[in-house]
């Protein structure tokens, strides 16, 4: 087996103990592994894509920083989403202070089409507003499950929860997400049919 | 229906752009990982064999002490004297000794 193949199945706790003694390959498997979900919950709180890409860096440095202090590599996703959630209230906090309120402005969305483009941008918005009303099991879980295609099983590896409860907060996130996105996420999923 | 997936993409765009910057700036600080592995590993060698050397001295130099023979005594001044003037022991004694010798043992030799 070819070493990026090794590297896409190999489990958190190997890539976290190799990514430890500097293997390049294996951090950049898990920041491909998780920086979808990370910067989801980046952007669920800052509100901005500039921002939850810094707001992503900043934490994948901290998160190199700081591998010796994951005492369970096993749940390095819980790990890293607790890290993203702090570095980004901190940021949130920072930009409250420059008193910007400009949300979502640097936006690199294609202008063909404006009208989709709004509609887009609109979602987007509701979206990252209802994933910081959830709880951070239902917002690492629904992230995992429905926007990197986990298994229950997986998500409660590297969680360090039942897979039992995997499945609860799955159901409650969903409820959530679906009541504060009304209309507008079905429209984005006929959309996208 | 809760069971549908909720529907991320318009919130996550392509992240390849920003995955790259991140390796880029993780690159110097895996670089000092690696190094310091590299010296993690040199004394994760060193220190067993340390301990190996230690543990041989130690036990080596118990052994040493059992087996070899109680070391002999240096002769003493008297002995020396008798040896490298030739004289018998008794009088490098007395030679060696501060006090005079006694009137019974001249008498013999006043009588010759």
């Amino acid at each position: 087996m070819c070493r990026m193949a090794e590297d896409f199945v190999a489990t958190d706790a190997q890539l976290v103990e190799r990514a430890r003694l500097g293997d390049s390959v294996a951090f950049d498997a898990l920041v491909r592994r998780y920086v979808r979900p990370a910067y989801a919950v980046a952007f669920s709180i800052v509100g901005n894509r500039l921002d939850a890409e810094d707001v992503c860096q900043d934490v994948f440095v901290r998160v190199i920083q700081r591998l010796d202090q994951c005492r369970t590599p096993a749940r390095f996703a819980g790990w890293l989403f607790a890290i993203v959630r702090s570095a980004a209230q901190n940021s949130l906090r920072r930009e409250r202070l420059r008193q910007s309120d400009a949300l979502d402005s640097t936006d690199a969305a294609t202008r063909d089409n404006p009208a989709r483009d709004a509609e887009r941008s609109e979602l987007r918005v509701r979206l990252a507003a209802a994933l910081a009303q959830l709880s951070r099991a239902e917002c690492d879980v629904v992230l995992l499950h429905d926007l990197e295609e986990w298994t229950h099983g997986a998500i409660a590896e590297a969680l360090g929860i039942s897979e039992v409860h995997s499945r609860q907060q799955l159901f409650v996130a969903r409820q959530k997400l679906r009541t504060q996105l009304g209309d507008l996420h079905q429209l984005n999923r006929a959309d996208n049919d | 229906m809760t069971e549908d997936p909720i529907d991320f993409a318009s919130m996550v765009p392509p992240l390849d752009d920003l995955v790259t910057r991140i390796d880029a700036r993780c690159a110097p600080l895996l670089s000092v990982r690696r190094e310091r592995g590299t010296m993690v590993q040199i004394v994760g060698w060193w220190r067993p064999t340390l301990a190996a050397a230690l543990v041989i001295g130690v036990i080596s130099s118990i052994v040493l002490r059992r087996e070899l023979p109680p070391r002999r005594g240096v002769p003493n001044a008297s002995t020396q004297l008798a040896r490298a003037l030739g004289v018998p022991l008794v009088l490098a004694d007395r030679i060696t000794s501060e006090a005079p010798p006694p009137s019974i043992e001249l008498l013999p030799e006043i009588g010759r």
